[in-house]
């Protein structure tokens, strides 16, 4: 009697919640983030899909949402390098995108622990000239880089692309890392140094621990916009030292364009950075919710 | 060991902005102090120059002998609480209260056998290797005074170290604070703007308003006795009534705007001369009467409120003047608001300052700061 009494309770409770106004707004928020993930996931899908279609399966009227039957051609050839060297390129890349993404997140950590902690002359100045440099497209810079490069002896090396690539992830790590610096207490600095720490031993034991969400973010973040390039890429480099993405060319011939072979390129070209997006998205979440509203 | 420290004309500007225009005060050695004053008087600035944290723009600090002015707050051997704990997040209980001790390069087993001590101590050791987000307040403020300990400090600051917890939390541990002081011996310099959290831990207090120290004295003195009209106010409840200082045949008379007068046996000789002064009275001090009849101050009740041991009285009096009575609930009915009644003076805990506010014209004040 008394467990038959709850469960109308209980089926009671839940009419209630199912009529409430809470409800209905979960619903509408689930529906709505729905549909986002699914204009943002559509491409993605479009392209593996595509990647293994037929040429003539993806020029078909209507165009069928999912493959009658699944081609790997496309993902062979990456492999044998019929059209383009793909294991070449991603080593180019992982030189470029690691390294860029190395002196990026060096050089950004103590730069925005210094604009978060000091009181420098032209502070303001310094931020607001990183947000600008951080709007710059990278065709804009791409002359004056040149330029100086040739003059340096940097143009068809490595270093180069690399330093060029720094420029677009040092500005967002360093704005990034200083808003999470901000967001942490100046009293743990100042609990440290009781504790017997310098301001590097401070910085390195107390601080660097703290914002590594951070770090993180402005790390995957760099490699990101390193991995992503183009512009510097394309025409700072040789044929042979060019990133991989410089490899999508390859597919669009005089005559015709090979869409499967060319999304299958891009697939093989974004997996490494979502692998590393899935595996340090608790980070990069966390990081970069964090630094903004960390009392 | 616990240090003695002196602070000799301190000064603090930011800018052109004068916080602290010219301070100097003496701390006993293994004395618990506090500095006590409303928002922006700068007891946390004092507090701040004292641990390194402020520049000092003149004067000088001493420890003991040692003038610290110049030295880095890594090498003052402080130890210092904070309002927000200041816990390291992504270190255990553990290695939080053994950090100091890992700095200072001790061996080992040293570093594992002091921290055990003071988690013992401190009531913490069974949250040794639990990260700080899964404390409670009071605990992490206990883990925050165990690493503050651990270092063996000559001198232990707090700032402001309880206001972030609860009610009943505050009383548990400003006790424990207070024990755990007592016990080590160390000298504690203790910062808050809550009167009754410093009456309960401090030997001695420094009441501080706009960076100027008011008085200093031991709770009682500083609550029985106040140096000025400031200190009376902000220590506890007062009652602030004009009146006049009258000499009749070489006795002072207090004179109320009503016309009450009472005699004054504790004048300092001073201020001994007919004059305008206000008095501070106490909502236990004034004496309640139902007896409308003979001397004393008639008042009407507006209010009164029943709080069990106590009942407060808020009346106005017949020159227009409000006041606050607190008396001891009787057995009877309370006085119904309307109700005319009398009051009267305790005139030994009354106390009477110029006109202006600036002194106590009674015998008994103890102001230590007077004499730095």
């Amino acid at each position: 009697m008394t467990a038959k009494r709850l469960q109308y309770t209980r089926r009671q409770r839940l009419a209630r919640y199912l009529r409430s106004r809470d409800f209905r707004t979960k619903c509408w928020q689930t529906a709505l983030g729905i549909l986002i993930g699914v204009v943002f996931l559509f491409p993605l899908y479009w392209m593996v899909v595509t990647s293994l279609k037929t040429q003539l399966e993806i020029f078909q009227v209507p165009t069928p949402l999912w493959p009658t039957e699944l081609h790997f051609e496309s993902y062979v050839d990456q492999i044998t390098g019929k059209y383009y060297d793909t294991m070449n390129g991603f080593k180019n890349s992982c030189i470029i995108a690691f390294s860029s993404m190395a002196i990026s997140t060096v050089l950004a950590i103590p730069a925005a622990y210094g604009l978060a902690r000091f009181n420098i002359k032209g502070r303001k100045a310094i931020i607001i000239a990183f947000l600008i440099t951080q709007m710059m497209p990278s065709s804009l810079l791409l002359i004056p880089l040149f330029v100086q490069f040739k003059a340096m002896n940097l143009l068809n090396s490595y270093l180069g692309v690399i330093i060029a690539d720094s420029t677009i992830g040092i500005p967002f790590s360093v704005i990034i890392l200083r808003t999470y610096f901000v967001s942490i207490p100046r009293e743990l600095d100042e609990a440290a140094q009781i504790d017997g720490c310098g301001h590097l031993s401070a910085f390195a034991k107390i601080m660097l621990p703290i914002a590594f969400p951070g770090v993180v973010v402005a790390a995957v973040f760099s490699l990101m916009f390193a991995w992503g390039d183009l512009v510097y890429g394309l025409n700072m480099l040789p044929d042979a030292m060019r990133p991989v993405t410089s490899g999508m060319y390859n597919y669009i011939q005089q005559y015709e364009t090979i869409w499967n072979f060319i999304m299958a390129f891009g697939v093989i070209a974004i997996s490494p950075v979502l692998v590393i997006f899935i595996f340090m998205q608790r980070y990069i979440i966390s990081g970069l919710t964090n630094g903004a509203v960390k009392a | 060991m616990s240090d003695r420290i002196s602070i000799r004309h301190a000064l603090k500007k930011y800018g052109e902005n004068v916080i602290i225009p010219d301070l100097s005060l003496e701390i006993r050695k293994g004395e618990f102090f506090t500095l006590l004053g409303p928002s922006g008087c700068g007891k946390t600035t004092l507090l701040r120059m004292i641990a390194g944290f402020n520049s000092i723009e003149g004067g000088e600090f001493y420890f003991n002998d040692t003038k610290i002015n110049d030295l880095d707050p890594s090498k003052r051997n402080i130890g210092m609480v904070f309002q927000n704990y200041a816990i390291f997040p992504h270190m255990t209980v553990r290695q939080n209260v053994a950090f100091g001790l890992q700095n200072r390069k001790l061996p080992k087993d040293k570093v594992r056998e002091q921290t055990d001590k003071f988690m013992k101590l401190m009531h913490v050791d069974e949250y040794a290797d639990r990260l700080p987000e899964r404390l409670s307040g009071g605990q992490q403020q206990r883990v925050a005074l165990a690493r503050a300990l651990c270092i063996e400090p000559d001198v232990l600051l707090f700032d402001e170290p309880l206001s972030n917890l609860d009610a009943k939390l505050r009383v548990e541990m400003r006790t424990v604070i207070k024990n755990i002081q007592h016990n080590v011996g160390i000298t504690t310099v203790y910062v808050t703007h809550d009167q009754e959290e410093a009456m309960a831990v401090s030997d001695r207090i420094a009441v501080m308003n706009a960076g100027v120290i008011q008085h200093v004295g031991t709770p009682k003195n500083i609550y029985q006795r106040p140096a000025n009209l400031f200190v009376s106010t902000f220590i506890g409840r007062s009652n602030v009534m004009d009146a006049k200082l009258e000499v009749e045949g070489g006795k002072c008379m207090l004179v109320t705007k009503s016309g009450y007068k009472t005699e004054m046996t504790n004048v300092l000789p001073e201020y001994q001369k007919s004059q305008d002064v206000v008095m501070s009275i106490r909502p236990e001090e004034l004496l309640l009467n139902r007896d409308v009849q003979g001397e004393g101050i008639v008042a009407t009740v507006d209010d009164c409120v029943f709080l069990g041991l106590m009942t407060h009285y808020f009346v106005h009096l017949e020159s227009g003047e409000e006041a606050e009575i607190i008396q001891e609930s009787s057995i009877d009915s309370i006085i119904e608001p309307g109700t005319k009644i009398r009051l009267t003076i305790n005139t030994d805990k009354v106390n009477i300052f110029t006109a202006d506010g600036s002194a106590n014209m009674l015998t008994g004040v103890c102001n230590d700061c007077a004499g730095v």
